[in-house]
């Protein structure tokens, strides 16, 4: 496997000036991020409001350059004015609130609006909208307005729209924060789909302790900094660090934390009800 | 004290091919003090609930009556009714536009009249509630986190003095501390400064650790109103609906299907711990 992100020492500062111009303040958003996500991985980013996510973030499809440090996405050095468009073709971004994401009035049109702007062939573009639409299981609603659509619904189409231009990478940034509990679960499957079938690598940014347990990594992020990685089982196994920096753990492995504090023999970092329920079934086995 | 709904019906564009129910023979009674939540899929009129009660929309049937009046009586004072009924709406903190957390704080009690010596009292009042440094009065609300702008701006409903307190999705786009922190907020008022609050939420988890009683909206109609037990122990309906119970619950039902007889019935982790301890102590010694 390749690496679809490299960063090393990733940095960005941004630059409060005055009227003037003179320089009044530098707040480290990212500080001194090393990344590495492989292709066709799924990868998670956990970190509590102003925890430097989402700048990290928009570094990946070029929407910011970095200040200080490299990165590379699919090979192609970010920063550098030339790269642009290719960094942008090669990772899609989704972003919080699907009102902002959705321009036209009719749900095909709104998908084909991407490859159609960087010239792809009519014919292609019709392909390219039915495949996109039917990965995210929007397909019946092509001939609909979006307005008409639910959060969930729209915010899949927002998908759509990104897996039109055929990227090799899409970051998504709480696309689940405006949703309910249907959406949520809706648009999460529909992400798992796409990095299952066509092996696109995701990055999702997240407030939504649940949304994490099925990656492959999870990174979490405090001042500018990665302040712990690894699987969800090792990173969801350390409940205080992760609320020391104002997180949480999923309700199951919350549960089967307190339980051990009451000294039943629960295994440690336990993520799922289906693992809740083994381990219960494990030690009623034991003790009988 | 209490807020009535009569066979409240709102419909959008009447008359009209696009005409639209919203709210379908609502009756509902909320009683002074209470914590209500109220949940509901994306367009199943929570929020035209709410709006309703404060009269920022007129219901096209039915009456709604606070404290014995009627709001839609002639002479009835509907300004003095939204100084009684403070909405927090979704994403307040976009609403912030003084150029002081300090400014923008007063901003509702100037309009009621006040006079300085009180909107400055009621001013500060607010601003301790909801928890905010006094550094933060001079501050541009801009300058502030997330969830703290976020309390800025439900301390400018504070200052009004409401006694109904509703708040729509008040959490949202918070990380979990910040969730705890408003929640915890809110129970405080509910507890100590004895206001009525009803929460909009999307979070089940949420309506089940703070409510005591939660009202279920589909198709413009309550569907269930009861305590968090007894709401979530129709999953499988509120499934249908686009909704689910908490993770906790779901769970208990699955230790039920897997041979462990516990009591279903729990909404929070804590209920479920308790449950689970009892049920090992009880068999296994």
């Amino acid at each position: 496997m390749t690496n679809m992100i490299e960063a090393r020492g990733l940095t960005h500062e941004y630059i409060q000036r005055d009227e003037e111009g003179n320089v009044q303040g530098i707040q480290t958003a990212v500080d001194h991020v090393d990344l590495d996500v492989k292709s066709g991985q799924f990868i998670s980013i956990l970190g509590h409001n102003g925890s430097g996510k989402s700048t990290l973030a928009k570094h990946l499809n070029a929407l910011l350059s970095p200040t200080e440090g490299t990165l590379y996405i699919d090979g192609i050095e970010a920063g550098k004015e030339e790269n642009i468009l290719n960094i942008r073709r090669t990772a899609g971004m989704v972003f919080q609130n699907p009102d902002n994401q959705i321009i036209a009035s009719v749900v095909e049109e709104d998908v084909g609006f991407g490859p159609e702007n960087i010239g792809i062939p009519t014919d292609e573009i019709w392909q390219r909208v039915e495949k996109s639409l039917k990965s995210v299981g929007m397909w019946e609603y092509r001939k609909h307005s979006p307005n008409k659509l639910s959060g969930g619904q729209k915010q899949r189409v927002a998908i759509a729209g990104v897996m039109a231009m055929q990227p090799k990478c899409i970051v998504l940034d709480e696309p689940t924060a405006m949703l309910d509990p249907d959406g949520r679960k809706d648009v999460i499957e529909a992400v798992h789909e796409l990095n299952r079938k066509k092996g696109v690598t995701i990055i999702l940014i997240t407030h939504y302790m649940e949304e994490v347990v099925d990656s492959d990594y999870v990174y979490v992020m405090d001042k500018g900094n990665v302040v712990l990685k690894g699987t969800p089982r090792e990173v969801f196994k350390q409940a205080d660090v992760l609320k020391a920096h104002r997180l949480d753990v999923p309700q199951v492995t919350e549960l089967a934390y307190e339980l051990r504090q009451a000294g039943v023999p629960l295994p440690e970092s336990i993520l799922t009800r289906e693992e809740f329920r083994e381990a219960m079934r494990e030690l009623w086995a034991n003790a009988k | 004290m209490s807020l009535v709904l009569d066979h409240v019906s709102y419909k959008y564009s009447t008359g009209t091919a696009y005409e639209i129910k919203a709210l379908d023979d609502v009756s509902l009674t909320i009683e002074d003090g209470e914590f209500v939540g109220i949940i509901g899929h994306t367009g199943s009129g929570k929020s035209t609930l709410v709006q309703h009660l404060n009269g920022l929309l007129k219901a096209t049937g039915g009456r709604i009556i606070y404290n014995g009046q009627d709001i839609y009586e002639k002479n009835y004072d509907l300004k003095d009714l939204r100084t009684q009924v403070g909405i927090v709406f979704q994403y307040p903190e976009h609403q912030l536009f003084g150029t002081t957390v300090y400014e923008d704080v007063c901003f509702g009690p100037k309009n009621q009249g006040l006079d300085d010596k009180e909107v400055a009292l009621r001013a500060f009042e607010a601003i301790q509630a909801v928890g905010l440094p006094e550094e933060c009065c001079d501050s541009s609300p801009f300058e502030l986190s997330g969830g703290q702008k976020r309390r800025a701006a439900i301390a400018g409903v504070l200052a009004m003095k409401p006694a109904v307190l509703i708040l729509d999705e008040p959490t949202a786009g918070l990380d979990p501390a910040g969730r705890t922190e408003i929640l915890n907020l809110i129970k405080d008022l509910h507890e100590h400064h004895g206001n009525t609050i009803i929460l909009v939420s999307h979070s089940m988890e949420d309506v089940a650790n703070y409510v005591d009683r939660i009202v279920v909206m589909d198709k413009g109609k309550p569907l269930y109103d009861g305590s968090p037990k007894d709401v979530f122990r129709h999953y499988k309906e509120l499934e249908l609906i686009g909704l689910a119970a908490p993770e906790v619950t779901y769970l208990m039902h699955d230790l039920r299907a897997a041979g462990f007889p516990v009591s279903p019935d729990c909404t929070t982790v804590a209920e479920a711990k308790d449950e689970i301890l009892r049920f090992l102590h009880e068999n296994l010694n």
